[in-house]
């Protein structure tokens, strides 16, 4: 035992780390195994390349300094940063220490954890003056910690989260390790002198306060604690939110070579949950939170439920799908996609939809020749509102002449429902049909009414292939050209929820705005209007409170009208005393007083 | 004269009960049928949100997710319906029960 240093008090301690890497270690191995083969072969394309150092410096800002954190939430990112990069800081200085003073770079881990109990008469003021400061800088974080605990609305954030067993045993233990090390440091100072300037000081005053006898029973004592609670930590770190300090290191060098989440859920859904800290940073965001709807469906109740391979209906549906959690997590956790994985994984086996009905569609006589190369397609929610029905007629045949209206009388819905409820194939079978629908009314270009519409007939390939899918902003710009339709009204635009994922651009929208009055920005930027049908087991009630919400990020006082580009946006914000109205409105009456 | 259907309202309305844990706004039904009017999937077959409403009320549910399984989810009902019944939800939870339903679990 002469080289491996070995001492009864690092035994608690070496137990935990081995259990801790070994539990680890199994599991993200099982996890990466068992990946799809395109997923595999992606990791070992780019192994070894540029992506793997873009993958280190991810790993050291987000792991250790948090960058993404400090540009969300200063405060917050205080916290995370004094723990993480302190305490990595501190176990880095004394390794380097060690690995001075036993001349070889490799040494077993527990020497340099308790290093000034192996080398008590070690005298090196510029090291424990280093450690001391860390230390500081560690327990600082700790303050900070109380004070989120006591007062979460002094880190901006409003909803606490809810903490397992596991959860609590870690986080109880991680409370007790630094304190019991600047105690144990302190006392070992106060027997052999050698302290910083904390843990010299704390020792002076002990070895005042007690004779040395006690005090080396005491620093044996307290030595022996510390191992043992080090060991409590780690053991329960693999079964408490803590998983996350190693799930995140695979998580962000998987990410960097092209990993992602899948809508049907691979194994790298559980790497994600598992690299999820719990920061809240998600539920902030959340609009159902912030407007004070509810908390079933929050972001962080869901990552949750998925480590603990929990699925509860109420927990999935309660959600607009709106993405913002998904935007501002610091971890990158696909939110949306993992949500809708997990409704799949739970649908599917029974709630098949039997859609064979449609091939009634394929015997639709239509015109051999059609009348003109132009189709509109309208969508579920734009046959609600016959005014907007109306103009787009109105608008069309003042363009074109004459039209295609494809969903006139046969309709048949995108698929988008479906598809968010997690009846995915479902979905493809109804998207497929209207694919062959649209495509056997001859026409070339297919202006869409509804964003959401526009956003999965967009990535149809059979149907892009053939035919030019417009947003009919976009329509309406290229189509107006020059014309004037000047007006001095004041608007303001509610923005769909495509835009926010890309999937929509509303440049076209801001042109025809300018065209038509002036444009006034929003106090703040829109998030969802709550009539998003992907939240079935949103109550009617809810959605108002919703949209209520929503309509305080207008500046009434200084807008004329509130401008919509999306039916169901507008039936859910029409009943705000407000004057709202759809795009397609104000161009069709501008259109028919001036020309 | 056909056979008349039974119905043991007694017995076989667990579904209803099951369903209005989950989903209470399915008691705000008036059956006023706009939903069925607006309806995509009722233009090409005889599904009906209305009759769905009223066969689970009634324990009628012994094929009740043939009817279901034809909704295309497209939340026309949902959006026009005037007392704010939420028919997906209620859609997709008879979907799951009537599946244990059949499975013998209910």
């Amino acid at each position: 035992m002469e080289g491996y240093y070995y001492e009864p008090y690092i035994v608690p301690f070496v137990i935990g780390v081995l259990f801790l890497f070994a539990r680890i270690w199994t599991r993200f191995f099982s996890w990466i195994s068992v990946l799809p083969k395109s997923d595999k072969k992606q990791i070992f394309r780019n192994a070894i390349s540029i992506h793997t150092f873009k993958g280190l410096w991810e790993a050291f800002s987000e792991i250790l300094l948090h960058l993404r954190t400090f540009y969300i939430n200063k405060k917050l990112w205080y916290m995370h940063l004094s723990l993480a990069f302190g305490w990595f800081l501190m176990i880095a200085v004394s390794k380097v220490n060690t690995a001075l003073y036993l001349k070889s770079p490799i040494n077993p881990p527990y020497i340099e954890i308790f290093f000034s109990k192996y080398f008590p008469n070690y005298c090196n003021l510029l090291y424990s003056t280093v450690m001391d400061v860390l230390l500081c800088f560690v327990l600082s974080g700790y303050v900070m910690v109380a004070i989120k605990r006591r007062k979460p609305e002094a880190f901006g954030l409003k909803v606490s989260l809810q903490r397992s067993f596991m959860d609590n045993v870690a986080s109880y233990s991680l409370w007790m390790i630094f304190p019991l090390r600047l105690i144990s440091e302190s006392l070992n100072s106060g027997i052999y002198g050698c302290g910083g300037f904390l843990t010299g000081t704390l020792g002076e005053l002990a070895s005042m306060v007690f004779p040395e006898n006690t005090l080396i029973s005491l620093n044996n004592f307290s030595w022996w604690i510390y191992s043992f609670v080090s060991a409590i930590f780690m053991i329960s770190i693999p079964y408490s939110r803590y998983l996350h300090i190693f799930a995140e290191i695979p998580l962000i060098f998987l990410r960097n070579f092209g990993i992602k989440a899948h809508r049907i859920p691979t194994t790298f859904t559980f790497l994600e949950s598992a690299a999820c800290s719990r920061c809240g940073l998600c539920n902030e965001v959340c609009p159902l939170i912030k407007s004070g709807v509810t908390t079933v469906g929050a972001p962080m109740a869901m990552i949750k439920n998925v480590r603990a391979k929990k699925r509860v209906f109420e927990v999935l549906d309660t959600c607009l799908m709106c993405g913002e959690c998904e935007r501002i997590c610091p971890v990158r956790i696909e939110h949306t996609t993992i949500r809708l994985g997990e409704k799949y994984t739970s649908r599917h086996n029974y709630s098949r939809f039997d859609l064979s009905y449609l091939e009634h569609l394929d015997k639709v006589q239509r015109d051999s020749k059609p009348k003109s190369k132009v189709g509109y397609f309208a969508g579920c929610s734009t046959h609600h509102d016959l005014y907007i029905l109306k103009s787009m007629t109105k608008i069309l045949n003042y363009f074109e002449g004459n039209f295609v209206f494809v969903d006139d009388e046969y309709r048949i819905c995108c698929g988008a429902s479906l598809r968010n409820s997690g009846n995915i194939n479902d979905a493809e079978r109804l998207a497929d049909k209207l694919d062959d629908f649209i495509l056997q009314s001859g026409i070339t270009k297919l202006v869409v009414n509804c964003p959401t519409c526009y956003k999965n007939l967009s990535i149809r390939k059979k149907l892009t292939s053939r035919v030019e899918v417009v947003f009919y902003t976009d329509y309406i710009v290229e189509r107006v050209g020059s014309l004037s339709l000047k007006g001095d009204v004041k608007y303001s635009l509610y923005t769909p929820c495509p835009v926010r994922d890309g999937s929509l651009d509303i440049s076209s929208t801001h042109t025809l705005i300018n065209k038509l009055g002036t444009y006034v920005e929003p106090n703040e930027k829109n998030i969802c209007c709550g009539s998003a049908n992907f939240a079935t087991s949103l109550s009617y009630e809810e959605r108002v409170k919703v949209s209520n919400f929503e309509i305080t990020r207008f500046d009434s006082g200084n807008i004329d009208e509130i401008v919509t580009i999306c039916p169901s946006c507008k039936k859910a914000l029409k009943n705000n005393g407000v004057k709202i109205r759809d795009i397609s409105e104000i161009i069709a009456n501008t259109l028919q007083k001036t020309h | 004269m056909n056979k008349l259907d039974f119905i043991d309202i007694v017995n076989n309305n667990i579904i209803y009960k099951k369903v209005i844990l989950r989903e209470p706004s399915i008691r705000n039904c008036i059956g006023c049928g706009k939903c069925v009017a607006t309806c995509e999937a009722a233009f090409y077959t005889d599904f009906s949100m209305r009759k769905v409403i009223y066969k689970v009320r009634r324990g009628d549910v012994a094929n009740i997710n043939k009817l279901t399984k034809l909704c295309m989810l497209c939340s026309k009902c949902s959006n026009i319906c005037p007392e704010g019944v939420n028919t997906k939800n209620i859609i997709l939870i008879i979907n799951e029960l009537s599946s244990s339903l059949s499975n013998g679990e209910l």
